[in-house]
């Protein structure tokens, strides 16, 4: 910070160093790292830390006290009214399922359990009546809701909010520290949901570096500047299992009943919600190039880094002058690719 | 196969230390000795191996290891934290799980300082890798 010392010389600055805070814990299921400058960061913090672990015993399926545990075994003939940060991801969990037609769909929970909990566990696959078996309930139309905070699951339907809840949770973090007055913070949940709160205490960009696939040490194929938005990354490492030779990723396509198989190593969205950018990118990642980039065409509330099979990188119009590519020596390519004036 | 140690040994007491919660979960007895358990291979083959030791029926010693497909010593480990765990159930497996994040973390902040990045992004971190090692270790051990 810097201010003018009207007692001595017109010209003096005097420079205070920001006040800085930092923390890395467990939740989630993940790592989390949070960083938050300024006057009121120590505060700013533990109300990130606070809403982070109450949102993890809310939404976790795995949780036997959590309303999401309680909504799926509500059974389906009465509505459960759920806490209002409940009903606020869920409806955006919804509002996201139907503009991806079901692509990112939170009822998949039955076929998370088949593959991410049981198969990885067992290392068994499952075989084709279970897959059927799970995929009869796995449908987003199967949650309903009355509007006011109430809920009932309709054929089975088990809710995972997997792929929305740590950017929800980013969402909510970074409006708690703007009504704190802490306005330059860096979240990290995982290292796959980032938000940037306003710009450094220097007044410049957050610099994300995105990460290498396949490399032993942590490398980046390219950075991305950002200010005041959320960038979340899906990719089909770190959870996964080998089974015959073949490598079974956690990124599952509802259509197929098996980890997707798109053409795609990972997919980053950066949109000014953290909901959004992690439902959108695992979407995106199931979706495919082409269709991703149809999506993207039509929705245009986001932009993306792709990053396929065999790592080419992609990056739409907008966002290029926010990243800068780092790849070349890792084997990475970032073609200029003529997909953006079709 | 050649092994090249460079996981750092935690205690539990210093671990429970760190963890800042030192009661509230329940009494386990078990048997002495050293105890070897695997974590699934990730993408590219590699694995954690948990070595516990046992001594007068308390953990003494929980090391973290990755290994390379090759047999190599993978320069990662997870986790640096210090944070809550709320499933008391597994609450001293589920602390030798998130110790064992430990220098993954550091290496995430050393990358970051050398890619002079402030974070860095991609696919989620899970720490089932190293609560399912954990689990292998102390499955056999329990009395």
């Amino acid at each position: 910070m810097h201010f003018f010392d009207e007692g001595k010389e017109s010209t003096m600055t005097v420079t205070i160093a920001e006040e800085k805070a930092e923390k890395i814990f467990c939740a989630m299921g993940t790592l989390m790292s949070f960083t938050v400058y300024g006057a009121y960061a120590q505060e700013a913090l533990k109300a990130a830390e606070a809403i982070t672990v109450k949102l993890d015993n809310l939404l976790a399926r795995t949780k036997p006290d959590g309303e999401i545990t309680r909504l799926n075994h509500s059974g389906g003939k009465d509505w459960t009214k759920v806490q209002e940060d409940t009903d606020s991801v869920l409806r955006e969990a919804l509002r996201y399922a139907e503009k991806t037609q079901g692509v990112y769909d939170p009822s998949i929970g039955a076929l998370v359990d088949l593959w991410n909990v049981k198969a990885r566990r067992e290392k068994n696959l499952p075989d084709l009546k279970e897959i059927r078996c799970a995929l009869a309930s796995c449908d987003y139309r199967n949650i309903e809701t009355n509007h006011a905070g109430g809920y009932r699951i309709q054929h089975g339907a088990s809710i995972d909010l997997g792929g929305i809840g740590k950017g929800y949770a980013a969402d909510r973090i970074c409006a708690l520290c703007r009504e704190r007055d802490a306005l330059s913070a860096l979240f990290s949940l995982g290292t796959s949901s980032i938000a940037a709160l306003g710009s450094k205490p220097d007044g410049s960009a957050w610099k994300i570096g995105l990460r290498a696939v396949g490399t032993d040490n942590i490398e980046c194929f390219g950075v991305v500047h950002l200010k005041d938005q959320f960038l979340s990354t899906s990719g089909d490492y770190e959870q996964g299992f080998v089974k015959n030779g073949h490598r079974y990723h956690h990124i599952l396509d509802k259509r197929s009943g098996y980890p997707a198989e798109s053409g795609l190593r990972s997919v980053t969205v950066i949109a000014n919600s953290g909901a959004m950018s992690e439902a959108y990118s695992t979407a995106l990642f199931v979706m495919g190039l082409d269709k991703a980039l149809d999506f993207h065409q039509r929705e245009g509330e986001f932009e993306m880094i792709v990053v396929t099979s065999d790592s080419h990188v992609i990056c739409t119009p907008k966002l290029q002058e926010m990243f800068e590519f780092t790849g070349e020596t890792l084997g990475y390519e970032y073609p200029q690719y003529e997909l953006f004036r079709r | 196969m050649k092994r090249n140690l460079i996981s750092m040994i935690f205690t539990l007491a210093f671990t429970l230390q760190l963890m800042g919660c030192n009661n509230s979960y329940r009494d386990v007895t078990y048997k002495d000795g050293v105890y070897i358990g695997k974590s699934s291979e990730d993408d590219l083959g590699a694995y954690g191996e948990v070595r516990i030791t046992i001594e007068e029926g308390s953990i003494a010693e929980c090391e973290y290891v990755t290994w390379q497909k090759d047999g190599s010593i993978k320069d990662e480990n997870y986790g640096k934290v210090n944070g809550e765990i709320s499933n008391q159930d597994y609450y001293d497996k589920a602390q030798l799980a998130v110790k064992a994040m430990t220098q993954y973390a550091e290496k995430l902040v050393e990358a970051q300082s050398l890619k002079g990045v402030d974070a860095i992004s991609g696919a989620t971190i899970s720490y089932s890798q190293f609560v399912e090692a954990v689990n292998n270790a102390l499955d056999q051990v329990q009395e």
